[in-house]
């Protein structure tokens, strides 16, 4: 495992991340085809593998010449900038929105692929102490999220683990800036039909 | 101009179980936007980077062909199995965290 430390320059955040299971999950349905088609095309044109790389956690410099930041994934085409992915669990939208702008500056930065994936209500622990029954067999944990019945948020001995999650799919292309219009909405429901509040 | 953007609202199956032993299910398109315009505008992206990539023509890549196609199923199967296991992460930190 690795921890990703970034500072957001244009946050002035420095912020020390483990990556976690939700966004590891998205990073990793992005990289894989765009892996199987970089292998297609160096079938046919092998050399194209020298002057086009897919990497992650690789820090850039932002286009601003001062600080740098950790995309989740990277294209570069003869070392110029080309794509991104970058995905967002529990970050604030306005967050991404400078984000984005920021690296947009890059004039070569065609696009950058958002995965914006948000529990729609804080995660708060229980408030009343474990007992030593519910230390149990994580097998048993999952056959106990099944026996809850209607898939919806994940609950457990009553208790509510993850609330319902809703995933946008943002596609920034080279042009935009935080003075255009505010993405479209064009769907609100949400991804997990129970509400569990 | 605006990005394109699309709530990712796939037709949840009814249980855990289901989720597991299914294997087709429908991305639904809303709007304007779908995941199908932003594959769209995707694989435009993609053959932008192979051009710059290329260079001067190369008479074996034909850019008509090439193609990057995500499996927006794949990233909700696999977005649901890593919620399952935020959420017994937690249960296991909260059970854990007697004595602390």
């Amino acid at each position: 495992m690795s921890i990703l430390f970034r500072y957001d320059y244009h946050l002035e955040n420095l912020l020390i991340q483990l990556p976690t299971d939700m966004h590891e999950a998205a990073v990793s349905a992005i990289h894989a085809p765009f892996v199987v088609a970089m292998h297609n095309l160096s079938l046919t044109a092998p050399a194209i593998m020298n002057s086009l790389t897919l990497r992650s956690n690789q820090d850039i410099k932002l286009p601003t010449g001062q600080g740098f930041y950790i995309p989740d994934l990277a294209f570069r085409a003869k070392r110029n900038n080309m794509f991104q992915l970058e995905v967002a669990f529990t970050q604030s939208f306005e967050e991404i929105r400078l984000k984005i702008a920021c690296r947009l500056q890059d004039n070569n930065l065609l696009g950058i692929l958002v995965i914006d994936i948000s529990e729609k209500k804080k995660f708060s622990s229980p408030k009343t102490r474990p007992t030593e029954e519910d230390s149990i067999a994580q097998d048993h944990w999952f056959a106990g999220v099944e026996r809850e019945g209607s898939f919806g948020a994940i609950k457990f001995k009553d208790q509510v683990w993850l609330n319902r999650i809703e995933v946008d799919v943002y596609l920034f292309e080279q042009g935009w800036n935080t003075s255009f219009d505010d993405p479209r909405k064009v769907c609100r429901r949400l991804s997990f039909p129970r509400l569990c509040y | 101009m605006i990005p394109a953007r699309c709530v990712v609202d796939f037709p949840f199956p009814a249980s855990v179980t289901d989720l597991r032993t299914s294997s087709k299910h429908t991305i639904p398109e809303y709007g304007d936007f779908s995941l199908r315009d932003i594959d769209h505008r995707l694989n435009a992206i993609w053959r932008s980077m192979v051009r710059q990539a290329i260079g001067e023509a190369n008479p074996n890549v034909h850019m008509d062909d090439l193609e990057v196609t995500v499996n927006w199923d794949s990233l909700r199967s696999s977005l649901i199995e890593a919620m399952l296991d935020t959420a017994h992460s937690r249960y296991m930190k909260w059970v854990e965290s007697v004595g602390q």
